[in-house]
């Protein structure tokens, strides 16, 4: 009994600590709301996928009666398109405080797995300041601000991410393969965390297959209320999955693959679609294979390869992962290349407005520039997990050979 | 180095990187000597570009001009110089239109500004090219006005329109723009802000967003017809001026943001000057050393005249705001000597180059720095100087890097960048629906002591609140109450190194001036108040420079001491009395924001002083042992004995 009061009172009191970080995170997105008109045109913020406008432009479709999946550039599934018709028709001035609390709620979220996973191996001190740190660090990302106030639809998905990871974490493995398979029916790319699920099967691969199919029938399900709700009709299909797969709605964004396929001759267009695709959903087996023993560090990097490789990616994608950064402090020796990632990711942050203002605004520039920026950015989340994959074998090679390894010992290795 | 790199896993730093942080002591000096010598080398006309016809636009234009209208000009000055009062220039100008059987209409325009309450009334009209598909067009622009130049230029040109109309080669559409202002340098912002409402409605900006509507600075009058896209346009005056016969044209070529017409444009400009009209031409109202045989000009005095007008100027003429739209403009001030034949036959061979035009000018020629008309920096060669400068911020910034210190976001450093932002937004608001003089009146109900309301309350000036609320130093107050804990500080000073110099980069690449001029202020100052201090005094000394160095008394001790060249932005009046021009300044960098949509007053606020305000941070403490520790690393390591040679 008196270890419960105990608890309430620390529950309490990290709710009152919180509470003026949680107001400011707060004020500073509504504040942000009051200059959505300028950030929802940039495309660092907004994609096809994720643009609340075109979200709206769909509902628009739905109320005159007209099929949005006609046009083939709709690409939210009925679902989506239905929830918020019935939001924005019954309380449209309360979107914006459902996305801050949302955003909010992510960042809490990140913070107590957080906490979860350091008071197991730190003290209580440690504890709470990774907790401040990593909701901080979520909370208070001008990208994540930016986004809240535009309405974008990348803060629900951070939100199930952070979910996934929370649930993870604190070993509710059944949680997380339902919400993998609920958001990979919206944009199929986040099925790859399923290979997370691994670390929760106990070594059952019985128990890993039983996850695996409830991820699938989550997925059904929603696939299936879809289906329902767009008139028993599966023509949304090539609108919603196909032009993720094909990477058919080309506009410039900050991925890797609009301008190569603005580029490629036609006829070589289904040779690379395949490639692409195969090598995403091919990327999580090698991992999954060589990161055994350290869960944390693979969901950042599956998560980070979600957004790398998503073919119509917004900025917000990765701050749960940025965010969950300082969680692998064990590693930090051993990272090799911090500052230079760390001054790329801010450097080319910086100048993608720039390049878009000298190609589109200017005239100065062309689409190299504003290419340039965003194909270094990626590169520079590339050369991050490349780190973490490193970091994580040092580690082994550490533990593996600490016997014989002496204090100088010194080891050389190749670029990567 | 790719191996060393990654060497024992990281932890050992490339050689390369320990041999330019050796330099940190000096490197500050050494990238303004650097900087100054590339400068001069680059700015020198003898190492710059020649300007080439890239364009095969030029040839129509120097093809034989065939304009005789002249007795017509002379006629409609003559009618305009005795309009009846109840007869406006717009007026007129429509009649005419109506005569030669053209399209042409008024358009009303409003600021919704409170702070700059202007309205007037345009007129535009169309010339249809008869080979036109409609596609494109080009744009002419005249300012209205009752001065003898005014109505000299706007009989001129409506001479010329009754010209252009018969002729027949015409592949885009002329869209003639007669906007209201008065005639003085003085109001040309008006002009602009008239074309604006203009381009504003043509380019139908506010349709495209409805939205942005409820931010709308202007009420203008629907555009009744419309035309193509339009490629170029040139505002047309008679401003240029004749020294014993030689005539020299006046060419304006900056726009809003560090925008620039277009090279070719500028070029094809020059050359007609040159070669049909045998005139010199002026830039940002400088003659150039070789075509100025009257004095003897420093071959830098252009350069340092583009770069400072990019840098501060926002409104340099009329024509200054095509660039938000995406017409390339450009302001010809014609000789006022030049006859009516040589004027419309002038505006016929620019009109013709303008029609021949490619569809899309090649964006290599945005971005240059002019020393004379035939002699240009690209961006590849000026901007080296801007890396030059910026380069003591990185080297510091990496140099703090590699301190064992403690990361953590620091709140502070957000709060200043959120206080900063307030300023800029309520500073705007306030001049956007209030409007310069705000009243403080705190007894309910808001009434004077007559019962007026708000009458006989004394009102104050925002500029002067601005200058008091930006120029206390709030840095140094909180900073000394709250002292940063010694193992962040490292974090603060990687903050403002790393903001400044990714802040000056990015504003260089836009706008170089602005870019070039600011480093060369801002540097030193983040630098030496980033730099470790070991004393006490030296760290109080500091701060008490800092405290002086703030973003506006930079800005003041420039224009006070080069008050020459700061006249574009600040009335010679100013200088009789202390608080004049720092008014003045703000006045017009919030006039500018608001109005026209430049970047100075939000950069000011939300870079500039917040940047200062935490520099504070970085300059109070002292003997930290977070820098001790890494001072012992960075002595000279002992050098090797010498091995004992064996002898025999």
């Amino acid at each position: 009994m008196a270890e419960g009061k105990g608890i309430q009172t620390k529950q309490k009191e990290s709710l009152v600590d919180f509470l003026f970080p949680i107001s400011a995170a707060i004020a500073v997105r509504s504040v942000s709301a009051a200059y959505s008109d300028f950030f929802d045109e940039r495309v660092e913020f907004t994609s096809p996928i994720y643009s609340f406008e075109r979200l709206k432009d769909g509902i628009s479709m739905l109320e005159d009666n007209v099929d949005p999946f006609e046009t083939k550039n709709m690409h939210f599934p009925p679902i989506t398109l239905h929830l918020f018709r019935f939001l924005l028709n019954s309380a449209r001035s309360l979107l914006l405080p459902l996305w801050i609390i949302i955003d909010v709620a992510t960042a809490l979220m990140t913070a107590k797995a957080a906490e979860t996973i350091w008071e197991r191996f730190h003290g209580e001190e440690e504890t709470e300041n990774m907790k401040r740190l990593v909701f901080i660090l979520y909370a208070f990302n001008p990208i994540t601000i930016v986004s809240t106030g535009i309405l974008s639809l990348t803060v629900l998905q951070n939100f199930v991410f952070a979910a996934i990871f929370l649930f993870s974490v604190t070993d509710r493995p059944a949680l997380c393969a339902v919400l993998i398979g609920a958001w990979s029916s919206f944009t199929i790319y986040p099925s790859i965390l399923i290979s997370c699920l691994v670390f929760r099967s106990n070594g059952s691969a019985l128990r890993f297959m039983s996850l695996l199919l409830m991820s699938a029938l989550s997925a059904s399900a929603f696939i299936g209320i879809n289906f329902v709700f767009n008139g028993n009709s599966l023509n949304f299909f090539e609108s919603v999955y196909m032009s993720i797969l094909n990477f058919t709605n080309i506009q410039p964004n900050v991925g890797l693959y609009w301008y190569f396929f603005v580029q490629i001759f036609e006829h070589f267009r289904s040779f690379y679609t395949s490639s692409f695709v195969i090598l995403f959903f091919f990327m999580p087996i090698p991992i999954t294979l060589m990161i055994r023993r350290d869960s944390i560090l693979h969901f950042t990097i599956i998560s980070l390869l979600v957004s790398i490789f998503f073919p119509y990616p917004t900025l917000n994608q990765v701050s749960v992962a940025f965010a969950i950064l300082p969680l692998h402090e064990a590693y930090k020796k051993h990272f090799r290349y911090t500052i230079l990632i760390t001054g790329t990711i801010v450097t080319t942050i910086a100048l993608m407005p720039v390049m878009w203002h000298m190609w589109m605004v200017s005239s100065s520039g062309n689409a190299n520039f504003f290419f340039g920026a965003t194909i270094v950015y990626n590169i520079a989340l590339i050369n991050l997990v490349m780190d973490m994959i490193f970091v994580y074998s040092r580690q082994q090679i550490d533990l593996e050979y600490k016997d014989t390894l002496k204090e100088k010992t010194k080891m050389d290795f190749a670029f990567y | 180095m790719p191996i060393e790199i990654a060497k024992d896993g990281g932890i050992s730093r490339p050689k390369i990187l320990d041999r330019i942080l050796r330099l940190r002591k000096v490197a500050l000096i050494l990238a303004y000597v650097g900087a100054f010598f590339c400068s001069q080398w680059l700015f020198d006309p003898a190492n710059m570009e020649v300007t080439r016809i890239s364009e095969h636009s030029l040839m129509p234009g120097l093809v034989t001009p065939k304009f005789d209208k002249s007795g017509i000009a002379i006629q409609l000055y003559r009618k305009l110089s005795n309009l009846p009062k109840t007869k406006s220039q717009q007026q007129f100008i429509m009649d005419v239109f109506s005569e030669y059987g053209l399209q042409c209409y008024t358009q009303k325009w409003k600021s919704t500004v409170a702070g700059y309450p202007m309205k007037g009334e345009n007129v535009y009209g169309f010339v249809r090219g008869h080979r036109n598909d409609g596609a494109e067009a080009q744009l002419i622009v005249v300012q209205l006005g009752k001065s003898e130049v005014a109505r000299r230029m706007i009989s001129r040109m409506l001479a010329f329109i009754d010209y252009a109309r018969d002729q027949v080669y015409w592949s885009r559409d002329f869209v003639i723009v007669f906007v209201d202002g008065e005639d003085n340098n003085a109001t040309k912002e008006k002009a602009a802000f008239a074309l604006d409402a203009f381009l504003l409605k043509y380019q139908k900006i506010e349709s495209l967003n409805a939205k942005k509507s409820k931010n709308k600075i202007v009420i203008a009058d629907e555009i009744q017809s419309q035309t193509g896209a339009l490629i170029a346009g040139v505002v047309y005056d008679l401003s240029g001026i004749s020294v014993k016969g030689q005539h020299i044209v006046n060419i304006q070529t900056n726009g809003l943001n560090g925008q620039q017409v277009n090279l070719d444009v500028f070029n094809g400009v020059v050359k007609i000057a040159d070669s049909k009209h045998h005139s010199k031409v002026s830039i940002f109202g400088t003659m150039h050393r070789h075509t100025n045989p009257y004095m003897s000009f420093s071959p830098f005095t252009v350069p340092i005249l583009a770069v400072y007008t990019q840098a501060f100027v926002s409104i340099e003429g009329i024509h200054s705001v095509m660039g938000k739209y995406g017409v390339q403009g450009l302001t010809i001030g014609l000789s006022y000597d030049y006859s009516e034949r040589q004027t419309g036959q002038f505006i016929e061979e620019v009109s013709r180059m303008l029609n021949n035009v490619l569809e899309r000018l090649h964006q290599s020629y945005f971005m240059y720095v002019l020393s004379d008309d035939m002699h240009f920096s690209s961006i590849g060669f000026y901007s080296i100087t801007l890396g030059i400068l910026i380069c003591p911020l990185l080297i510091s910034a990496y140099y703090e890097c590699k301190k064992r210190w403690a990361w953590n976001p620091v709140f502070s450093y957000f709060v200043s960048h959120f206080i900063g932002f307030a300023i800029y937004f309520i500073s705007t608001w306030i001049y956007k629906n209030i409007g310069t003089e705000i009243v403080l009146q705190y007894n309910f109900p808001f009434v004077g002591i007559e019962g007026c309301p708000g009458q006989l309350t004394p009102s104050y000036d925002t500029a002067i609140i601005f200058i008091i609320v930006t120029c206390f130093p709030i840095g140094l107050i909180y900073f000394l109450q709250n002292p940063v804990p010694d193992q962040y500080v490292p974090n603060i000073r990687v903050l403002c190194l790393t903001e400044a110099a990714l802040i000056l980069s990015c504003t260089g690449l836009i706008n170089y001036g602005l870019g070039v001029l600011s480093a060369g202020s801002a540097v030193p100052i983040v630098i030496l108040m980033t730099y470790e201090s070991s004393q006490r005094a030296r760290s109080l000394y500091r701060s008490g420079v800092l405290c002086l160095l703030s973003p506006l008394a930079v800005i003041l001790l420039f224009a006070w001491n080069i008050p020459g060249i700061f006249g574009g932005l600040i009335p010679t009046k100013s200088y009789n009395s202390f608080s004049e021009v720092p008014t003045e300044i703000i006045h017009t960098m919030i006039k500018n924001d608001v109005v026209f949509g430049s970047w100075h007053f939000f950069l000011f606020c939300c870079a500039a002083w917040p940047i200062w305000t935490m520099l504070f941070a970085c300059s109070l403490p002292y003997d930290l042992e977070v820098d001790q520790g890494d001072e012992n690393e960075d002595e000279p390591r002992p050098k090797r004995k010498p091995k004992a040679v064996k002898q025999d």
